[in-house]
């Protein structure tokens, strides 16, 4: 336990750099994403799933990539992931991928795919029904719906239609078009950003789930 | 200005206004509501952690234990911390311990209901009786006391506000006089910001240009008395109003308010020692200011004396 007497004694004035702390105190405040996040926050806590490789029990481990980021946007679908090839169509709206008005609040009824419902994200060919499917995804920074289209066993677009995390989900935007350029779920990490990313992540699992 | 919204709503015991200038079509509106409903919830969240008017809150029902370490959120684990932090800065002239002291000088009332909050009176407490473990993230009282977080909290709200509304680029907030200014005003200038005469009602002492900064005033020529110099358990009077200019709401309230407490020069003291400006008006009007350049120190700007 800290004793705020210390250093404070007669002739030893600390050197205390308020703006640096209070700096500090500000970013450590908004980083734990206390308002809007905090009921997801309680539905989460204890479960800190992360889409790292090999922690989601939705997607199998993509392979060693150039750094923590995983495989650049735009490059094949990880090794272990069956290859996709093809052109590629639409990619998504980014006006769509803005932060929404409306739609899922945090703690609405959740459809969130569980833990262990494993492996739907993987895409096989023509294995999705086509239509057009939305999925929540949830995280303690809230949640986002992504909506995908699929044609012809393909998915076609993918948008977030729903955002309601802590951060604007244009942080996100770059890893929405990778859904369709990958057919699959797996998005790339964004720094600073990971908690996003996997809401996002989760939404299209479940989305795709749908589409199964 | 053009174009201007601007949004007032009571908050935080005092009046809280978000105004940005329109600028085209991005931001839409859309997303500009969206950010400010985001930067007026951390008022409300702030609030509803750290009023000592209201029984439920956390810091309230944190003075209900006493003598053990009491886990509590990030904001109030965070005002907490900082304002110890200037309190130590202050040697105690700003003092968070002073909730009791306050509402027996009767400032016990929550804005919104009139509604008096009062505590059991106990022997005075001094903020070298509050503890924490940062690891633990937890706060002991160590004697019965209640924390008064009003200027530190208020100025967080502002802060994150800020952080919330910084797609904006250019916006203000308004915090019953806790301001921050963001980026350019309609003209594309630095913000104008005028400091209250403290003798003249709808005067100005001094006008600066701001950006990226916030601007926190203290003085008694509105609300008498509400400044308390937790040393010697009297008002502080030795200035009429003192003016902080800092990278953060949260610094500038919390310095104006130590600094006011502190008087002319050992206020200006603590103020040179923090990378912040100042501007102290005593109460025959002179003007003093912080040494660094900054915003008081432009040619004709109010330099015109420092405390000896």
């Amino acid at each position: 336990m800290s004793d705020p007497t210390k250093g404070a004694g007669p002739g030893r004035r600390p050197r205390n750099d308020l703006v640096a702390l209070g700096a500090a105190a500000v970013l450590s405040v908004y980083s734990a994403g206390w308002l809007r996040t905090q009921d997801a926050a309680r539905m989460f806590e204890g479960d800190e799933l992360e889409r790292s490789p090999g922690a989601s029990p939705l997607a199998p481990a993509p392979p060693p990539g150039p750094g923590p980021q995983g495989p650049p946007a735009g490059s094949q679908a990880p090794a272990g992931f069956p290859a996709v090839t093809g052109a590629v169509p639409a990619s998504s709206d980014p006006a769509a991928s803005a932060a929404g008005s409306g739609g899922v609040p945090p703690g609405a009824p959740s459809e969130a795919v569980s833990g262990g419902a494993g492996g739907a994200a993987v895409v096989d060919g023509a294995l999705f029904r086509d239509g057009v499917y939305r999925g929540l995804g949830r995280s303690r920074h809230g949640n986002i719906e992504a909506t995908l289209e699929i044609l012809e066993g393909r998915i076609v677009s993918a948008t977030i239609t729903t955002c309601r995390t802590l951060y604007p989900c244009s942080r996100i935007d770059e890893v929405v078009p990778q859904v369709v350029e990958r057919q699959d779920s797996w998005v790339d990490n964004v720094s600073g950003a990971t908690v996003s990313v996997t809401a996002f992540y989760r939404a299209v699992v479940q989305a795709l789930k749908q589409a199964q | 200005m053009s174009g201007c919204f601007t949004l007032a709503t009571a908050l935080m015991g005092t009046v809280v206004s978000i105004r940005t200038p329109e600028q085209g079509a991005s931001p839409s509106h859309a997303q500009r509501d969206e950010l400010v409903r985001s930067a007026l919830g951390w008022f409300h969240r702030i609030e509803a952690c750290c009023s000592r008017f209201d029984p439920g809150s956390e810091v309230r029902r944190l003075s209900g234990h006493v003598g053990r370490p009491v886990p509590v959120s990030p904001i109030l684990y965070q005002v907490v911390e900082f304002s110890l932090a200037v309190a130590r800065e202050s040697g105690g002239a700003f003092d968070p311990t002073v909730g009791l002291a306050m509402e027996r000088r009767g400032f016990d009332r929550e804005y919104r209901s009139g509604r008096a909050a009062r505590s059991h009176p106990s022997a005075p407490a001094t903020w070298r009786d509050v503890l924490l473990d940062p690891g633990a993230r937890t706060v002991t009282l160590a004697r019965p006391l209640l924390l008064d977080l009003g200027a530190v909290a208020k100025g967080l709200a502002v802060d994150l506000a800020a952080r919330e509304l910084a797609p904006l680029r250019n916006f203000t907030i308004d915090a019953g006089g806790d301001l921050w200014l963001g980026g350019c005003d309609g003209e594309g200038q630095p913000w104008s910001v005028g400091i209250r005469h403290p003798g003249e009602a709808g005067a100005f002492i001094e006008t600066i240009r701001v950006s990226g900064a916030a601007v926190c005033t203290s003085g008694d020529y509105e609300r008498p008395g509400h400044v308390l110099d937790a040393r010697s358990g009297r008002a502080a009077d030795a200035l009429a109003s003192l003016t902080v200019v800092a990278p953060s709401a949260m610094v500038a309230d919390a310095l104006a308010t130590a600094a006011f407490v502190l008087g002319p020069a050992a206020g200006l003291e603590l103020l040179d020692r923090q990378p912040v400006d100042g501007l102290l008006v005593t109460p025959s009007l002179e003007r003093i200011t912080t040494r660094r350049p900054g915003p008081f120190q432009r040619p004709g700007a109010g330099v015109e004396a420092r405390a000896s």
